[in-house]
């Protein structure tokens, strides 16, 4: 029987966000943190959704800022959608086929919940390089930072 | 003689080679891939993996797989190195035909048909689907969400 250690290693924590039609994941362990949205660092604030290619959910008003930290670098990123963790069994994140990589660069895994595929599990070592000009091309709608609102 | 397993998309009942198709599973749930293109929307999990849907109802000029809709059988298939999953409305069971009952393509009108072969008092086309799935991957293909214009079947 494994011990607890074992057992949490063959885990994963996911931080999910819920989008139109799309849930998205990150690793929890790359989330330094997630800040009420601030106007003041909207320059510095990627629009994660847009990076992603994905629509916010309509009337969304809960406006937040991920921090993503991998190995001591930072990204600030606007988050609009339910937030939620999860933990998953490690062998429930399947590798996305190289097929579909170019038209989902950012995602490396999909994760099984209840046995189907659920989660667009995104990488963060590859948000950290993505840059506002990949927001710009991947997404239809505006990417403008929304004016500073409550959490 | 070649075994192909008849397959029904939309309105067209096809023939795939047997040789490639690993396994027939029911209605599998599907996951989109946002900006995948629409012969190859998403993934499904198959034995541990991860591996891409195939539309071919795209080419095909039929409905489209839409995010949350499946179709009733899903064909599993080995395509050059790599599995792909091919959801269909129907399949039957495989049908061997000799040389001379695969004739050159005259009668069908679907994209990638390489042959003709009757069978349900039909002349259904022989679907090269490897070449189908080199062509999406190698973008050789036009991308039908891109401006890429769908081939109308005749076929019924």
């Amino acid at each position: 029987m494994p011990g607890p250690a074992e057992a949490r290693a063959a885990r994963a924590s996911l931080l999910t966000i819920q989008a139109v039609g799309s849930r998205w994941a990150i690793p929890s362990a790359a989330v330094g943190g997630i800040e009420p949205f601030d106007a003041a660092t909207a320059e510095t604030t990627l629009d994660l959704l847009a990076l992603l290619g994905a629509a916010a959910a309509p009337r969304f008003e809960a406006w937040r800022v991920l921090v993503l930290d991998v190995a001591g670098e930072q990204r600030r990123l606007l988050v609009r959608g339910a937030l939620e963790l999860r933990e998953v069994p490690a062998q429930s994140l399947l590798a996305l086929p190289l097929a579909l990589s170019l038209a989902a660069p950012l995602v490396t895994h999909v994760a099984l919940v209840d046995g189907k595929p659920s989660l667009l599990v995104v990488s963060p070592e590859r948000l950290l390089r993505a840059s506002p000009a990949d927001a710009g091309s991947r997404s239809a709608t505006s990417t403008t930072l929304p004016e500073a609102r409550s959490c | 003689m070649r075994a192909l397993v008849p397959a029904k998309i939309g309105q067209a009942w096809v023939l795939v080679d047997a040789e490639i198709v690993r396994e027939i599973l029911g209605a599998e749930s599907w996951l989109p891939i946002p900006g995948a293109r629409a012969e190859m929307p998403g993934v499904i999990a198959w034995r541990g993996r991860a591996i891409p849907v195939v539309d071919l109802a795209a080419p095909f000029g039929f409905e489209r797989l839409v995010a949350g809709a499946t179709r009733a059988r899903t064909l599993i298939a080995a395509v050059d190195e790599s599995i792909v999953a091919v959801p269909v409305d129907a399949a039957r069971e495989v049908h061997a035909f000799a040389a001379a009952q695969l004739k050159p393509v005259n009668i069908t009108e679907l994209p990638y048909a390489a042959a003709e072969a009757e069978l349900f008092e039909r002349i259904l086309p022989v679907i090269d689907l490897p070449r189908f799935v080199a062509e999406i991957s190698s973008g050789a293909a036009p991308d039908l969400e891109r401006g890429g214009v769908a081939i109308h079947a005749g076929a019924g």
